[in-house]
């Protein structure tokens, strides 16, 4: 995967002074740069694909260690996230970011050397507790890697953690920075997967599922511990068959023990992303299935859908492996009753399970 | 500002010296003439018009050009007005004459609004337009609605300005239609105006056809074509709120087949348990949550008990349970 196509930078005064900025800058040498004062608004940027070859550096004054945003309604992990920026150079149908963020363009902040210190010292005052913190959740973890670095400043910081681990979440194929770090524990490389269907018409952008589970093996062939997260899971036609191709891959192309856990997640959204959604993707088939409100709001896939769904992958990664640490992202007690045949209740039981699975692979 | 127009001298002019359509001033539309036909023909002429000369003996109206329109609805050839000196006033001070008069003295329609709003913008900068005008027209300074206006004066089929002017269809109704095809945009209005849909049944019409047109490749024609569809709209015996029920009842499941399906399943089930009166089971919205809801209407604690009590007896009440599972393709 060639890096991401920037075509301008922008910079906040404010985000200047930080010695990740110029890092950044050098590796951009040949893009015009403008100088911004005062905070970037997302006001006048436009929301459509040009907006992504924009990259802000700007000085974030929030949290940068947040709980992931789950609801009471259904089952949570607990995991932790670290803003690093957010937008995605990728440009995948079903993306959440496009309704999230005002502005398309790629966000990242500057200052996130003095924010990961802050959540060093977080990490440290509570011992006892597991802390599960992943990057990719407003960002794709690796899709900037190229420009921005970010593994240089995060893995030896994580690595020396005993109560924590780093996932970095993606779909592409941008490793060899990280597999010039020497840094390997506590750190877990993921890939995002879906049916090859799904995956070439609906994930723009992004590498096949070949060349993720060829950078998986890699990867893993340099003792990085993996994660897959089938999510957003997405009945189509031929759906069973086209997963199982999938399943088929990772089978041949990865090492089962060496996995720390497997996500299942379905389509969802927010009324608010439909519109958008049709206007930017005409041609999608993502909204084809049938959705009805959510308890938390959003559309979901009918209840007998998703059990199948998840019945199904269930039953086929387990042929592949028992102890994958499969797990559901936001369900409820009932459907992961029924679809993976066991439930840890409450989002305390799914965050022990995964705590688990963590003191299990890393000790 | 322009000043002193109503010092001009009336003058006779020419009913066949005066443009014929509204011209880059006039900002009327989706009116009814014949009140202002009546008035005219009974008290005469209280208000003369406002007329510019932009050719040599080539009047436009400036301001009251509907008064034209009544007066030639009533075969006059001449009318009283006044004219505005040749090159003294600008484009947009007529417009503004124009613009004021009406502000004064009516309530403009959504339609009328977006033509002045369009025809500010020939003129007047959008921020201008956004701050000043907007306000004035009761509309708020806000930009995807001076584009929505906008749209209203230009590129939209008559029939749908007709009943935007009318109020028979709603701004949010309009904004729905307006990414449609035109012909997709045709039929759905024909289907709103016919069948008289308010805007939550509206948006779920539109809802539905677009989903199932994108899935199917079938045109919202092809679609509210089908046997079935027609057969709602020829039943004699449905009155007009009946058939738009039953024309969403058809598209939804359509749409939520495995759903619709489980509703009906489960209500059969419930219907055939011999539940005491005034006992109702309701499924969870959706099937989503997991909790059923079970209603006991009752007068006295008696029949409570009574009630209580048969449905404890009831081995039926264990069958009932979730929808199951149903076969994908």
């Amino acid at each position: 995967m060639k890096k991401p196509s920037v075509r301008q930078v922008i910079i906040e005064e404010k985000a200047l002074p930080f010695p990740f900025t110029q890092r950044t800058l050098n590796r951009l040498s040949s893009v015009p740069v403008k100088k911004v004062q005062g905070p970037l608004s997302p006001e006048g940027e436009p929301s459509d694909a040009p907006g992504k070859e924009t990259l802000c550096l700007q000085s974030y004054k929030g949290e940068f260690l947040k709980p992931c945003p789950g609801t009471k309604a259904y089952i949570c992990c607990g995991y932790q996230i670290l803003n690093v920026g957010t937008g995605c150079p990728l440009d995948c149908t079903y993306c959440i970011l496009q309704s999230y963020f005002a502005s398309s363009s790629m966000r990242v902040f500057a200052n996130l050397e003095e924010g990961v210190e802050s959540v060093s010292r977080r990490i440290d005052r509570s011992p006892e507790k597991v802390f599960r913190v992943g990057t990719g959740e407003f960002t794709d973890s690796l899709a900037l890697e190229p420009l921005t670095g970010w593994s240089d400043l995060l893995l030896p910081l994580f690595s020396e953690k005993r109560n924590a681990v780093l996932e970095l979440k993606t779909k592409t194929d941008h490793i060899e920075r990280l597999l010039s770090c020497s840094y390997r524990d506590r750190i877990i490389v993921s890939w995002s997967l879906n049916s090859p269907w799904i995956s070439a018409r609906e994930e723009k952008g992004a590498p096949g599922l070949r060349k993720r589970l060829e950078a998986a093996r890699r990867c893993q062939s340099e003792g990085f511990v993996l994660g897959f997260h089938f999510d957003p899971l997405i009945p189509h036609p031929g759906w069973r068959d086209d997963y199982l191709r999938t399943l088929d891959m990772m089978n041949r192309y990865i090492e089962p023990r060496g996995v720390i856990w497997v996500s299942l997640g379905s389509f969802r959204f927010m009324p608010e992303l439909k519109p958008l959604i049709r206007r930017r993707h005409p041609k999608t088939c993502i909204l084809d299935g049938e959705f009805v409100p959510g308890l938390d709001g959003k559309m979901r896939y009918f209840k007998p859908i998703r059990i199948e769904l998840y019945a199904f992958m269930r039953e086929h990664l387990e042929q592949w492996n028992r102890d994958l640490g499969l797990y559901l992202c936001m369900e409820s007690d009932e459907v992961w009753e029924k679809g993976l045949g066991w439930s840890p209740s409450h989002s305390t039981g799914l965050a022990s399970y995964l705590d688990g699975r963590v003191k299990h692979i890393f000790g | 500002m322009v000043q002193g127009v109503e010092r001009l001298p009336l003058e006779e002019a020419p009913i066949s010296a005066v443009s014929q359509g509204p011209g880059p001033y006039a900002m009327s539309f989706g009116f009814n003439l014949d009140p202002l036909r009546e008035s005219i023909r009974t008290i005469g002429m209280v208000n003369p018009p406002l007329v510019r000369e932009c050719e040599p003996g080539q009047l436009i109206v400036v301001a009251g050009f509907r008064r034209f329109l009544a007066l030639k609805a009533l075969g006059r050839r001449e009318m009283a007005c006044r004219v505005l000196p040749g090159r003294t006033f600008t484009n947009l001070e007529c417009l503004l004459l124009s613009f004021y008069d009406n502000l004064g003295t009516r309530v403009l329609n959504d339609v009328e609004k977006g033509m002045c709003l369009t025809r500010l913008l020939r003129w007047v900068p959008e921020d201008e337009v956004l701050r000043e005008y907007m306000p004035l027209l009761g509309l708020p300074s806000h930009r995807p609605t001076l584009h929505l206006f906008c749209t209203l004066d230009q590129g939209l089929e008559p029939e749908i300005k007709e009943a935007v002017a009318w109020g028979r269809l709603s701004l949010k109704g309009l904004k729905q239609i307006l990414p449609l095809t035109r012909t997709d945009r045709m039929t759905v209005f024909s289907l709103i105006s016919e069948l008289k849909l308010n805007i939550n049944q509206t948006n779920q019409l539109i809802d539905y056809l677009n989903d199932l047109s994108q899935k199917h490749g079938e045109s919202f024609e092809q679609l509210l074509g089908s046997d079935s569809i027609q057969g709602l709209f020829s039943d004699p015996a449905s009155n007009r709120p009946q058939k738009a029920r039953a024309l969403l009842r058809e598209l939804r499941s359509r749409r939520l087949p495995t759903l619709v399906a489980a509703e009906k399943a489960f209500g059969k089930k419930v219907a055939r348990l011999p539940l005491p009166q005034g006992v109702s089971i309701k499924a969870p919205p959706y099937f989503e949550g997991p909790d059923y809801r079970l209603e006991i209407l009752f007068r006295q604690g008696r029949d409570l008990r009574e009630k209580v009590e048969r449905l404890a007896r009831m081995s039926e009440l264990g069958t009932l349970a979730e929808p199951g599972q149903q076969g994908r393709s």
